[in-house]
């Protein structure tokens, strides 16, 4: 028995065997294969690499025909097509299937491993960026030549808990949630995008954990405790004893929690409403989104049609999606994040050396207009058939707002044009999600609708944080008194100007920050579904006066960790079981 | 026929995606046996993989080596293209 210690970033106990994911994603049915079957294996390889090619130029064309600006993505693929027609390449995994009867996908399989090790050592921070090509690579080829079996998370079939080096977020969305009882990683950290995607479908997760894929082999027992972050392998009686009584304990008050507080309104015992909405990420989750207690949809993520289609989504792709959530939500606002892609997210350009900084989510789009007109038009259609806000993420400038909006109203004029129905009055608001904005809040606020705190980003900005780099994800707080400070000046820049502003980070969903963001002057919370309820019941249990005295004090402190154990104690004092 | 030159990678990004593969497109078209070498490492001119395991970094010099009929040609239009790469 013995325990590993990670971050737990979705809480929840499960017990269950483990599932060790391999190579990306794609199980190797067989590594060996007899003397007489080499040739046949050679053969399959050889169609492999064909099928391949034709999959990534398909893909090519799809995403060519759509964008304009294609130049870095095309040579993406070309760069692929041109590895997949590496005779060098080619010629060593025939070598591995000849002398070692390596199966065509172990060879592939073994020899870009080989590869990936040798970019990864190189010390050149650049060739160590490649490995993504060559991930990529093995996809290619894995996909070609295992089939229908690719993707093996979806074919379970018994409940497991699944352990892997890393899942990328399509991995994550793609996770059969009636089969999955818990994951873990080695990397991550606690606001990767994994990370928020296993808070909201709700499984259980603990992620860098550094070598756990190594430690565990196929069917061992795991006990996984998502709060804390502990890792079990192979527990004896009494641990698992334990264990299992602590998990039905919890599975009752959460139960008791959820049913209690959902459908009561987020009031403070002064009679202060604050607004609780909900963050999603596919249309599917807009269904229980009232269930929840949530008053509508206070970020609507729409980057996750790129991760489950592989692809650019096209209007229609948009459209659809967008209308489920609105017929879901009636007349409950539904708040549209515009694509938020690059850096983390579906990286674009492989050439960036500092993606964060680099070309993503609005410069992005401006650079691509094409592909933002297609989500705009989507946006404004969809508005025609409920209470639809769009919203506009990593504005840094008054100028992308500007050049947002004329796009916008040259969209409106089309379908105009066209006949086409659209909210003539929808509402524009930006993200708060950089220094830049937040100092400069009063000006946005002249020429925004709304604002939202992205204290996911802005605690990265401000402090320089790689919230995805284990070596300092201690100095990742939200509480972080400079941080605490920029949501100040956005809020009072908001309420000088009359412009509503709400917070969909993960802070806003964190118990032990409802009352100083209450006490701040926050009036509107969006976050995780599941994380409603906790977060209703806090509400309710504040008075708007305690909760100003709470903040005035928390934002005299000088650093994180005096705040953050200041409030720890602040929200013990206000509900002893919270 | 062998023939060698010596040239500074003259994109600011050094040997990247793009150059790579423009570069192995041109080296693919000549007769000749081809290779690159930069520092201590030496790649197959006309093999994308083995040139991006160059540690192609901006203003680094590359050896352009060419063996066979079209040899010449074939380092005069390499070391061409990599002293300009946005040029063509």
């Amino acid at each position: 028995m013995r325990t590993l210690k990670g971050s737990g970033v979705s809480p929840g106990i499960a017990i269950g065997a483990a599932f060790v994911q391999e190579s990306e994603g794609t199980r190797i049915p067989r590594k060996f294969c007899m003397p007489e079957e080499v040739p046949g294996e050679i053969e399959r390889f050889n169609e492999a690499i064909v099928v391949a090619a034709g999959e990534v130029k398909r893909l090519h064309r799809n995403v060519t025909s759509k964008l304009d600006e294609t130049a870095e993505l095309a040579d993406i693929f070309h760069v692929h097509l041109s590895l997949l027609e590496d005779r060098k390449l080619h010629d060593s995994i025939v070598t591995l299937i000849k002398n070692k009867n390596f199966t065509a996908e172990y060879a592939v399989s073994q020899r870009l491993s080989r590869l990936v090790k040798q970019l990864e050592t190189s010390g050149d921070p650049y060739l160590a960026d490649r490995t993504k090509d060559i991930y990529d690579l093995e996809h290619w080829v894995l996909n070609a030549l295992v089939g229908e079996e690719r993707e093996s998370l979806q074919h379970l079939t018994e409940p497991v808990i699944v352990v892997a080096h890393d899942l990328t977020p399509s991995q994550t969305v793609r996770l059969d949630r009636e089969r999955v009882l818990a994951f873990v990683t080695d990397a991550g950290g606690r606001t990767s995008h994994t990370a928020i995607l296993a808070r909201t479908l709700a499984i259980p997760a603990v992620v860098g954990l550094r070598n756990v894929s190594r430690q565990v082999s196929g069917g061992d027992t795991l006990i996984v405790d998502g709060a804390s972050g502990e890792v079990i392998l192979s527990p004896d009686e009494t641990t698992l004893n334990e264990y299992r009584r602590l998990s039905r304990e919890q599975a009752d008050y959460g139960a008791q929690v959820n049913r209690q507080y959902c459908v009561l309104p987020g009031v403070t015992r002064d009679g202060d409403s604050i607004d609780i909405q909900a963050n999603i990420e596919f249309p599917g989750e807009a269904m229980n989104v009232l269930d929840y207690g949530a008053s509508g949809v206070g970020l609507y993520r729409t980057e996750f049609l790129y991760h489950a289609a592989g692809t650019v989504p096209d209007e229609k792709a948009h459209f659809d999606a967008y209308m489920e959530v609105v017929q879901h939500l009636g007349d409950a606002p539904v708040t549209i994040r515009t694509l938020d892609l690059g850096a983390d997210k579906f990286p674009v350009d492989t050439d960036e050396h500092n993606p964060f900084l680099g070309c993503r989510s609005i410069r992005l789009m401006l650079r691509d207009k094409p592909a933002f007109r297609k989500q705009l038009r989507a946006i404004l259609r969809a508005s025609e058939f409920g209470n639809v806000r769009v919203m506009l993420p990593l504005v840094t400038t008054l100028s992308e707002l500007r050049e947002t909006k004329e796009l916008i109203e040259d969209v409106k004029r089309q379908l105009r044009s066209e006949g086409v129905g659209f909210d003539e009055q929808i509402k524009i608001g930006i993200m708060i999600e950089v220094p830049s904005a937040a100092i400069l809040a009063d000006k946005f606020a002249k020429e925004a609708d709304f604002f939202s705190i992205g204290t996911n980003d802005l605690v990265q900005y401000t402090l320089a944080v790689d919230r995805d780099n284990e070596s300092v994800a201690h100095l990742y707080t939200a509480t972080d008194p400079a941080v605490l400070r920029l949501i100040r000046m956005t809020l009072e820049a908001a309420r000088a100007n009359g412009v509503p502003c709400g917070m969909c980070g993960e802070m806003a969903g964190d118990t032990n920050c409802v009352a100083l963001l209450v006490g701040m002057g926050l009036r509107e919370f969006s976050m995780a579904p599941k994380s409603i309820a906790a977060v209703k019941r806090i509400v309710r249990a504040i008075s708007t006066e305690g909760a100003r005295r709470i903040a005035d004090e928390a934002c005299e402190m000088a650093t994180a960790d005096e705040v953050a154990a200041f409030l720890a104690e602040k929200t013990r004092e206000i509900l002893p079981q919270a | 026929m062998r023939v060698e030159k010596q040239v500074p990678i003259g994109d600011k990004r050094g040997l990247h995606l793009r150059v790579i593969r423009s570069f192995v497109e041109r080296a693919q078209s000549f007769d000749s046996k081809i290779w690159v070498e930069c520092q201590t490492a030496k790649a197959d001119g006309k093999s994308p993989l083995e040139m991006m395991l160059l540690k192609g970094s901006p203003g680094a010099k590359l050896r352009i080596g060419a063996e066979g009929q079209d040899a010449e040609k074939a380092v005069e239009t390499l070391v061409g293209y990599i002293t300009n790469p946005d040029a063509s």
